[in-house]
């Protein structure tokens, strides 16, 4: 017996409301039979009518409390140093470097390897976007070296490198050179350099995560980008270095020229659009998305702005050293808890990170077809409300090209996530595959496909809980376990300049 | 919310609040208090507050600071601002709206918003539990025990007439 004199007014609105359960009616109705008392109250409570809406008084002073709408510029803000920045790199690039040019050199046919040669499998967009901040600026450093001669760099050889003797497929070809009087600023800035690369890149990706419940997983991230990147020499003098040979048979050995050089890059400013998918417990799966079974797994559009400044300083031997800026803007919506019967949010607001990756790597070519890398870095990055977390990580990796177009880079990598209250170590391992397809007039389509597994728990992530007392109660739980993602990249390049 | 959304909830919700608080306190001035620091916490907070639950949210800062000020200052006096069931009999204007006025004054606090909540501003009773921090059962059984109160208030003031 469920229904008795001490609680049967907490079933008693629903049975009159007609919505008790069957069972619990019928025991109702026993109930009452027994109890004549309660059920003439049942009946009085019955007949009540709800009350009558009064007039509305009106609130006197509502006018004073509306907000005038004017031009919020203060929502705008924070947009406006990096777009204002950035606009001003891409207008002031063309009049830094192409304000005269006063040919110094016969005109002659252009070669393969100073425009459009496709060993641009280190600069692939896909890659620096997608992977880490220290495997994107690790990808961003292997067009520095020039493996022997069978793939030539397309960012390295001048006219002076080729005058100093640096071995490489310039030194026999004549190149067309023009030289560029920069102005003061440029000079300052970026130094010399001859080989200006700058591109649009229009990128996709669909990752698959595994069955985890990531609260900030992109889902199809987009993003259209512009960057360049130069290359200065510091002392125009290079060094052969000859690759270890007597362990490595079944490599060919190679000699490669290597260069003091710095190599400035940046990305002004790369839109991005991506679907989230808010963390629920019992979400279906399914091949790009995964679909939310109620309506507390919203998917959510997202659109962040990335701005990249980055350098790296090579010197002999393979060594350098990696440093960059990068500021992050995301506007995100709230995530309403799953499994929440409260009036529960757990607020994810737009956030503002800045990322300072600093590394120290060591690249050293075992065969023209292949090298192989470390890295060790830390990457400190600021969330704001977030907090700040110093990311240490270290990896090594062996690229291994086929050919021109396809490469395979398995990479392993570990890194130490030094939270406010624990440390925690995440092995990694990356491996990717790429196609990488010339268009014509500077545009390259790269269709790539990557897995990476996450073996650890790495990231903390905090909700803020809001309750309507006014009060955040933060740091409620850790989310991001370990994963497993499998991502098809597509991706658009068109190169300017030449 | 945007600046229009929060217009938005003063045009949809200042009166219905205010309403509720004046029903409830029986003070003007308090309750005008109460409402326009009910909308002043929810410009404060509107980053964090959205519009779909801006309702809510007003009515649970209204109500908290209600209940405030009647346990702080203890201004309400129903019984005396009502008239009592004997002498409306006597001037013969006594109506219905009049009637369920002195029920309600004959209330608890915690009954009388519960059942405002409920009839006025059809609130679930899951939603009047999050407003009140009451139990869902809880905010049956005062409601129940609200409404069987009006019920004998108004048969006996029907028989009176």
């Amino acid at each position: 017996m469920t229904i008795n004199k001490l609680n049967y007014e907490i079933y008693a609105l629903d049975y009159l409301e007609g919505t008790l359960s069957p069972a619990l009616q019928v025991e109702m109705d026993a109930f009452l039979q027994q109890h004549p008392d309660i059920a003439a109250d049942f009946e009085a409570v019955a007949s009540h009518r709800p009350l009558a809406v009064p007039p509305a008084p009106a609130f006197p002073q509502a006018g004073r409390l509306r907000k005038p709408i004017t031009a919020t510029w203060s929502r705008y803000t924070h947009w406006i140093a990096p777009i204002g920045i950035s606009v001003l790199f891409m207008v002031a690039y063309p009049f830094w470097f192409h304000r005269t040019q006063v040919p110094t050199a016969p005109a002659a046919p252009s070669t393969p390897l100073a425009t459009t040669s496709p060993s641009t499998r280190t600069e692939s967009p896909i890659r620096s976007s997608v992977m880490s901040p220290s495997r994107a600026t690790r990808a961003a450093t292997t067009p520095l070296f020039d493996v022997g001669t069978q793939t030539p760099s397309s960012t390295l050889p001048t006219p002076s490198l080729s005058a100093n003797g640096a071995s490489g497929p310039s030194d026999a070809s004549p190149v067309a050179v023009q030289e560029q009087r920069l102005s003061p600023a440029a000079e300052a800035f970026l130094a010399l350099s001859r080989e200006p690369r700058r591109s649009i890149i229009l990128e996709g990706a669909a990752p698959v995560d595994g069955p985890i419940a990531a609260v900030d997983a992109p889902m199809m991230p987009f993003t259209l980008a512009a960057r360049h990147s130069r290359i200065s020499e510091v002392a125009p003098t290079s060094v052969a270095h000859a690759a270890p040979q007597g362990n490595l048979p079944t490599f060919a050995p190679a000699t490669f020229a290597e260069r003091r050089k710095w190599v400035l890059h940046a990305s002004p400013l790369s839109v991005g659009m991506d679907v989230r998918k808010v963390a629920a417990q019992d979400e279906v799966p399914t091949p790009l998305l995964r679909i939310p079974v109620d309506e507390t797994g919203a998917v959510r559009l997202g659109a962040p702005l990335r701005m990249e400044l980055g350098a790296q300083y090579h010197w002999a031997a393979g060594w350098y050293a990696v440093a960059g800026l990068a500021l992050t803007q995301r506007s995100l919506e709230y995530v309403p808890m799953a499994g929440s019967d409260l009036n529960v949010l757990a607020l994810d607001v737009a956030y503002r990170s800045w990322s300072v990756p600093v590394a120290l790597g060591h690249r050293w070519p075992v065969s023209a077809r292949g090298a192989l890398e470390w890295q060790a870095g830390m990457a400190m990055t600021w969330m704001g409300r977030r907090g700040y977390e110093p990311v240490l990580s270290g990896a090594a990796s062996l690229d291994a090209p086929r050919t021109y177009d396809v490469f395979n880079t398995p990479m392993l990598a570990g890194k130490l996530l030094v939270v406010a209250d624990a440390q925690r170590i995440a092995p990694t391992w990356h491996t990717q595959v790429g196609y990488t397809h010339e268009l014509g007039h500077g545009g390259e389509l790269a269709l790539t496909l990557g897995f990476e597994q996450q073996m650890g728990v790495v990231n903390r992530v905090r909700l803020w809980d809001y309750d309507f007392a006014g009060q955040y109660r933060s740091d409620v739980t850790a989310f991001d376990m370990r994963f497993s993602t499998l991502r098809a990249g597509i991706a658009y390049r068109h190169r300017l300049g030449r | 919310m945007t600046r229009k959304e929060y217009n938005q909830c003063v045009t949809l919700y200042a009166d219905r609040v205010y309403r509720f608080i004046l029903k409830n306190m029986k003070h003007h001035e308090d309750a005008q208090d109460i409402v326009q620091n009910a909308f002043e916490k929810l410009w404060i907070n509107r980053d964090k507050v959205f519009f779909d639950k801006a309702r809510s949210y007003l009515f649970t800062v209204a109500y908290r600071s209600m209940i405030d000020v009647i346990r702080k200052v203890k201004r309400i006096d129903w019984v005396d601002e009502i008239p009592e069931a004997g002498e409306v009999q006597s001037t013969q204007r006594f109506e219905i709206n009049d009637t369920l006025e002195l029920g309600l004054s004959q209330l608890s606090e915690v009954q009388r918003a519960v059942i405002m909540l409920r009839d006025y501003e059809g609130y679930s009773y899951k939603e009047i539990a999050d407003i009140a921090h009451l139990s869902e059962a809880q905010v049956k059984v005062y409601i129940y025990r609200a409404r069987k109160k009006l019920q004998h208030i108004l048969v006996s003031v029907e028989k009176a007439i």
